[in-house]
């Protein structure tokens, strides 16, 4: 008999293409396995940063 | 001979201070769209991308007119979509302290992109502020 099982998985990967090898590579000892991404739950890429922010001195005192 | 004022160490510090202080629990709103003309300004049609939070102890005190910034919290999901161009830090109450610039290279906050996509976690993970002294 054949049953059909729906995963939810969290896989990372360098885009979709990508993502869906990898699912393939673990579960594919399975066969007839097809992998879809649902794209609403794509984690989109993170971002991040410093700051250096450097104050405005008034240089003209006294109205000069 | 040109107005040129000087001040020293411990002046930048104490003036760094006086702003940095006004950030404990503050926050830093990125937008994207065009910096208002002057801080005073009010905001026009920008679209807030991401929220950050000072620490409740915002900065460490200034030693030669530069304060260091304590952890900032990141924003773990962003709220919208669209292109960082600038940024408004306020204090815990919503005053509007300064408006920073936002980039990938010289600018106030640098980010490693300037695209933020609405869900991101967008972060800042070390910020000085430098009174300068000429």
């Amino acid at each position: 008999m054949l049953f059909k099982a729906v995963l939810i998985v969290q896989v990372p990967g360098k885009d979709r293409a990508d993502a869906e090898a990898r699912i393939k590579e673990r579960l594919g000892g399975w066969g007839y396995l097809t992998a879809t991404l649902d794209p609403s739950v794509q984690q989109p890429p993170d971002v991040a940063g410093t700051a250096d922010i450097k104050l405005p001195l008034p240089r003209y005192v006294n109205g000069r | 001979m040109a107005a040129d004022p000087r001040i020293t160490n411990a002046v930048a510090s104490t003036l760094c201070d006086a702003l940095v202080d006004q950030l404990d629990s503050g926050t830093i709103k990125i937008y994207d769209g065009t910096i208002p003309a002057t801080a005073d300004t009010a905001l026009g049609a920008q679209v807030l991308l991401a929220t950050l939070t000072f620490n409740a102890t915002a900065f460490g005190a200034a030693a030669n007119g530069v304060a260091t910034a304590n952890a900032i919290t990141a924003d773990a999901s962003a709220d919208n979509t669209g292109t960082a161009t600038w940024a408004r830090i306020a204090t815990s109450g919503a005053t509007t302290i300064m408006d920073v610039t936002v980039g990938t290279s010289g600018e106030d906050i640098n980010l490693n992109s300037v695209s933020i996509q609405a869900g991101a976690n967008v972060a800042i993970t070390a910020m000085t502020v430098t009174m300068p002294k000429t």
